[in-house]
């Protein structure tokens, strides 16, 4: 019987390709773990309020993810989502004070994009390792927020929040507004990966850098179009994480940078590129959330939890690290 | 005398592929014995399978009598065996002593700590072992390539001899290749300092050097003995002719569908020059030619390719594309201007490994929004047409052979309708029946009009398959051979490349 146990979890945990644990499969079976001891020690976790505030912070790490995954996919990684989160609040909050929404939205996301873009090309014309070009933009961006709104954050005037407050009406019982607008989001995401060329290049780039140059592929092109796109979700998330504060806080960014990461990673896309992608990123978010939620409802301290989101980055990225490609790590 | 080590029977094979066919290879102390053949004859498989990078399928390898067989490079070394590759392995950035001594620095303790002074001694007499004026404190960077090349000579014999080997062999792969007349000249007094401690292995292109300077020389065809040859038989057409061998089959480069290339000029190449790489090359090549640019390897050819895709820069001429002077700084500039590039590095340059057989078909028709069904529609179209083996066009292409991922990889050069494609060894790794359908895969691109420039595998190859070759060495044109009238002869043809 422990024999049979045995081989039944490992035949689920076990990526036939290459005879190791899948990211994929491990976090399904994290998910799993945490959802049954919270149901057995806490009744509250199988209610319906919680049930909502588990898809919050899904709908919100998600948006946030999508644009890194490509980043990810690709083979390189991005610092900066963090400084250009903090960046974007700071500009959607004044923006929506001084014009309005109608001005706002398009002009976030417009910015989100640029700020991609510009950390692209700082990666691409200096030649140097992605996590230090973007790690340096963190910076950049994270004071330019600050110095923008003076430091302190910028409360949303009330007509404001009351246009705002509309992502959280409920179209059905238990279905947010911006539940809707995250997975339209997300389906768009996936038709860029799947079924556009850039998506394939993305995948050919992460997959061999060499091959897809000699293939023809503009790689310096695809990477900047990847920070953008990064910039791009960010800025999506930017305006829900307004709604949810009231203000557009600079100093926001630092604090999600970890939880972005790990959205990304938990979910399975691999650091050495190529495998993964936008739905591994959804699974990463319902895991990252749930754990949240399971520390929270277990009355574990709010200060321990980032140990435990760091641990599973670390032990994710070592299950889905493809060490074949990657000889020697930096 | 016996052999100090005696090579029987070598097989060795790869997949279809069967690399060596019982080989045989000895030497004796205090030899300098010379290995030559074409590229892919099977030197370096030799090499590797003594080294113990290849397992061996079958034969045996003794040392001083004994059967043994290494676990890799560094196994080997303390047996007293060691090889030399072109790449060299020392670190620029350390001292002569420190790289000479690097892993056992144990051995030069003092009070518990490494003490330099010993180092320096050391290296110091064992430099001076072979005659070489070096500073062991010199820094490596600061050394030419022959100076390099001893250090690492000297460092492997000293390894060896540390760990107890009673003999040593040194094989020095290509030690020449990159050097001239007078550093040559260098290396050879030092190869005579030297056999004095080990016996050499002298692997080289260069068959005057290597009539010059070996006792023995071993000559190896298809992965078979060609034969062995005493000094004083031996001259540079001697080896030349056993090197080469047979004749051109007709039938087997499908010679009779062989066409005539257009008028019109698809590529024109005009006094081109890359420093260090290549001189002053001109050529012409049609519509609908097959042009063979044939050398042994660091000829040029390679570098050559490089520049015409995009790969490399050029410091001067001009390359005149359909009429219009080009200037490609990367690949992707290239393919926009209908030239296409099949790499000799297969799985790591021309395929992505991690995406389907369809995928990496139809990837540069990829544009803007993908519809699934003509992607499959396509690449399936060219699986069947090019009978490329495979289960369904979503297989990934890593599980395919050689012969089908390289059809693979014509078919997508095919479906970009490219105006020039350059292939370099398309048949490198194949077996024979795929050989023979790639053969008629180029000659079905040349009949479309394409102008196809090839680096076989073999000279027989770019004899059989070209209507005209330009022939390199030493990083010159040497010649530009018509084989449309008349195929040129094997020993008229190589008389231009070694």
């Amino acid at each position: 019987m422990k024999d049979f146990l045995k081989r039944f979890f490992t035949n689920l945990l076990i990526n036939e390709d290459n005879k190791k644990v899948s990211v994929e499969a491990s976090a399904m079976g994290l998910i799993l773990t945490l959802c049954l001891v919270a149901s057995i020690t806490d009744s509250s976790f199988l209610g319906a309020r919680n049930f909502l505030l588990i898809l919050d912070s899904v709908t919100l790490y998600l948006l946030m993810a999508l644009g890194l995954t490509f980043v990810l996919l690709s083979g390189s990684v991005n610092l900066s989502v963090g400084g250009m989160l903090s960046l974007n609040c700071v500009i959607f909050a004044m923006m929506s004070n001084s014009m309005g929404l109608k001005w706002s939205i398009p002009m976030v996301l417009l910015c989100g994009f640029l700020e991609g873009v510009i950390t692209g090309y700082v990666f691409k014309i200096f030649k140097i390792p992605s996590f230090i070009a973007t790690y340096g933009m963190m910076g950049l961006y994270t004071s330019f927020g600050v110095v923008l709104c003076g430091g302190t954050p910028i409360v949303l005037k009330m007509d404001v929040m009351r246009s705002l407050r509309i992502l959280n009406y409920m179209v059905v019982p238990g279905v947010k507004l911006q539940y809707l607008f995250a997975a339209v989001a997300f389906a768009v995401f996936i038709f860029i990966q799947k079924r556009t060329s850039f998506g394939k290049f993305v995948v050919a780039i992460g997959n061999s850098p060499e091959a897809a140059r000699h293939i023809g592929v503009n790689i310096g092109r695809i990477k900047i179009l990847c920070y953008g796109l990064s910039g791009f979700s960010t800025a999506i998330g930017s305006i829900v994480l307004c709604t949810r504060l009231y203000s557009g806080d600079p100093t926001v960014g630092t604090s999600y940078l970890l939880l972005i990461v790990a959205v990304v990673i938990v979910g399975g896309t691999s650091l050495s590129g190529g495998t993964g992608g936008i739905l591994n990123t959804l699974l990463g978010a319902l895991t990252i959330s749930i754990i949240q939620d399971v520390l929270q409802i277990m009355g574990v301290n709010i200060y321990y939890h980032s140990v435990f989101i760091g641990l599973v980055m670390i032990v994710a990225v070592a299950i889905s690290l493809d060490k074949k490609r990657v000889l020697i790590v930096k | 005398m016996n052999p100090m080590l005696d090579m029987q029977k070598i097989e060795k094979r790869f997949g279809p592929v069967h690399a060596l066919k019982g080989v045989d290879f000895q030497v004796f102390p205090h030899e300098i014995v010379g290995l030559v053949g074409e590229n892919g004859a099977g030197k370096s498989t030799l090499m590797k399978v003594l080294l113990g990078i290849h397992e061996k399928d079958g034969g045996t390898i003794l040392i001083d009598g004994k059967p043994i067989g290494f676990s890799g490079p560094k196994d080997a070394n303390t047996h007293g065996i060691c090889m030399v590759f072109q790449e060299q392995s020392l670190l620029a950035n350390m001292a002569v002593y420190e790289n000479m001594f690097l892993g056992f620095e144990h051995l030069f303790m003092k009070n518990g700590l490494i003490s330099k002074k010993k180092m320096l001694a050391a290296a110091a007499e064992e430099l001076s072992r072979i005659g070489l004026m070096i500073d062991p404190d010199a820094q490596i960077s600061k050394l030419n390539f022959v100076q390099r090349q001893m250090i690492e000579v000297i460092r492997n014999i000293w390894k060896a001899n540390k760990s107890g080997a009673a003999s040593v062999v040194v094989a020095l792969d290509e030690p020449t290749s990159a050097l001239g007349e007078k550093d040559s000249n260098i290396l050879f007094s030092q190869m005579e300092e030297l056999r004095k401690m080990a016996s050499i292995v002298f692997i080289s292109h260069k068959l005057g050097e290597i009539a010059r300077m070996c006792d023995r020389t071993y000559v190896l065809k298809d992965g078979e003995n060609s034969g062995v040859f005493e000094r004083r038989n031996v001259s540079e057409d001697v080896l030349r002719t056993q090197m080469v061998g047979g004749v051109i089959e007709g039938e087997y480069y499908l010679i009779d569908q062989q066409r005539r290339p257009g008028e019109k000029v698809v590529l024109e190449v005009k006094n081109l020059n890359r420093q260090g790489a290549f001189e002053d090359i001109s050529f012409l090549v049609h519509e609908g030619e097959v042009f063979c640019i044939s050398g042994a390897m660091g000829s040029g050819k390679e570098a050559l390719c490089d520049v015409l895709y995009g790969l490399e820069r050029y410091d001067s001429g001009s390359i005149i594309l359909d009429g219009s002077a080009v200037y490609s700084k990367a690949p992707n500039e290239a393919v926009k201007q209908g030239i296409g590039f099949s790499p000799d590095d297969r799985k790591g340059k021309a395929l992505i490994m991690g995406m389907s057989v369809a995928d990496n078909i139809a990837i540069p028709l990829m544009k803007g929004v993908i519809n699934p069904r003509k992607l499959a529609e396509v690449s399936r179209g060219m699986i069947d047409r090019l009978k490329i083996k495979t289960p369904s066009e979503r297989t990934l292409i890593r599980n395919l052979s050689g012969g089908n991922q390289q059809k693979a990889i014509m078919a997508r050069l095919m479906l970009t309708n490219a105006k020039l494609v350059i292939l370099s060894h398309p048949t490198r790794g194949v077996d024979v029946g795929a050989k023979r359908e790639i053969y008629a895969l180029i000659r079905e691109m040349a009949r479309r009009g394409t102008a196809v420039i090839l680096m076989g595998d073999s000279f027989e190859e770019d004899i059989g398959l070209s209507n005209n070759i330009m022939t390199m060495k030493d990083r010159r044109c040497t010649g530009i051979l018509n084989a449309d009238d008349r195929k040129p002869t094997l020993e008229e043809f190589v008389e231009y490349i070694v």
